[in-house]
């Protein structure tokens, strides 16, 4: 079973070539790196498709990471640049815009029109700040990790995520001093 | 119902499934479609590289082409091939001719 083995062990299979110890990983960190992407791109299909981009990207270079218990972070890192590269080019922005309308639906808890709101916060947030926000505020990782996974000094990871919270409670209707 | 309430709501809408074996496998065949692609760039890497030492090493096969078509030269080739292969050539016909009961 590879299950319940860390990172660590299961990196180092997978780069002796167990398909089980890199499938295992896929399966441990999908759901983290999907929901990280999706928060990201604001819409799931195109999030999924560059998760998927990432763990290829994580196959193929597996040998260049240096230390294998930051395997997590190391992947996020590469989908978040991934991510970014397609964040430059207009037309997909135009095209996950387009498709992110159609799969909008009811979120339990929330009223349509603070849903909506907070959809056009996040995504007047520039990438770096969204991704700071959805990495610290919902996908548990430290501002130390997630400056590492971005690239970015702590400091600014900090930065971001507090501005983009408050940004994102001021959609909200909530006031706050900076 | 606070407003960080409906913030973690609204971001734990992303969530993904925590198991998702159609993704897993997207994955998997995303990765052998590469391992593939690696392997034949290899196999034509290989071919190139071969094809560069034929085509380095064609003028010194010219010049053993001139040797070979030295008059009397095959001939002499087969003498020594039969003198060299004959007995074994010999002892193979032995064995795969049918025997009498």
């Amino acid at each position: 079973m590879t299950s319940g083995r860390p990172d660590a062990v299961l990196v180092a299979a997978a780069r002796k070539g167990s398909d089980a110890a890199f499938t295992a990983l896929v399966t441990r960190h999908q759901q983290g790196l999907r929901g990280f992407l999706r928060r990201l791109c604001r819409n799931h299909a195109l999030a999924d498709d560059i998760a998927q981009e990432a763990f290829v990207a994580a196959w193929t270079s597996l040998g260049s990471l240096k230390d294998a218990s930051r395997f997590r972070s190391w992947l996020y890192g590469l989908g978040w640049r991934l991510a970014a590269n397609r964040f430059r080019s207009e037309d997909r922005r135009r095209t996950r815009e387009e498709a992110y309308v159609a799969e909008q639906a009811d979120v339990p808890g929330l009223s349509p029109e603070d849903r909506m709101a907070l959809e056009q916060a996040m995504s007047e947030l520039p990438p770096d700040q969204r991704a700071a926000v959805a990495l610290c505020l919902s996908g548990g990782f430290s501002h130390t990790e997630a400056a590492e996974t971005l690239g970015l000094p702590v400091g600014t990871v900090k930065s971001h995520v507090a501005r983009g919270r408050a940004k994102l409670l001021e959609a909200l209707g909530e006031t706050h001093d900076e | 119902m606070t407003n960080d309430d409906r913030l973690a709501a609204f971001l734990a809408a992303d969530d993904a499934p925590a198991n998702d074996p159609a993704f897993v496998t997207g994955v998997a065949e995303a990765v052998a479609k590469r391992r593939l692609r690696v392997a034949l760039a290899l196999s034509g890497a290989l071919a190139v590289a071969l094809g560069a030492v034929t085509w380095a090493v064609a003028p010194a096969m010219d010049d053993l082409g001139g040797v070979l078509t030295t008059p009397g030269l095959p001939i002499a080739a087969l003498v020594v091939a039969l003198g060299a292969f004959g007995p074994q050539i010999i002892r193979g016909i032995t064995r795969l001719a049918p025997t009498r009961s």
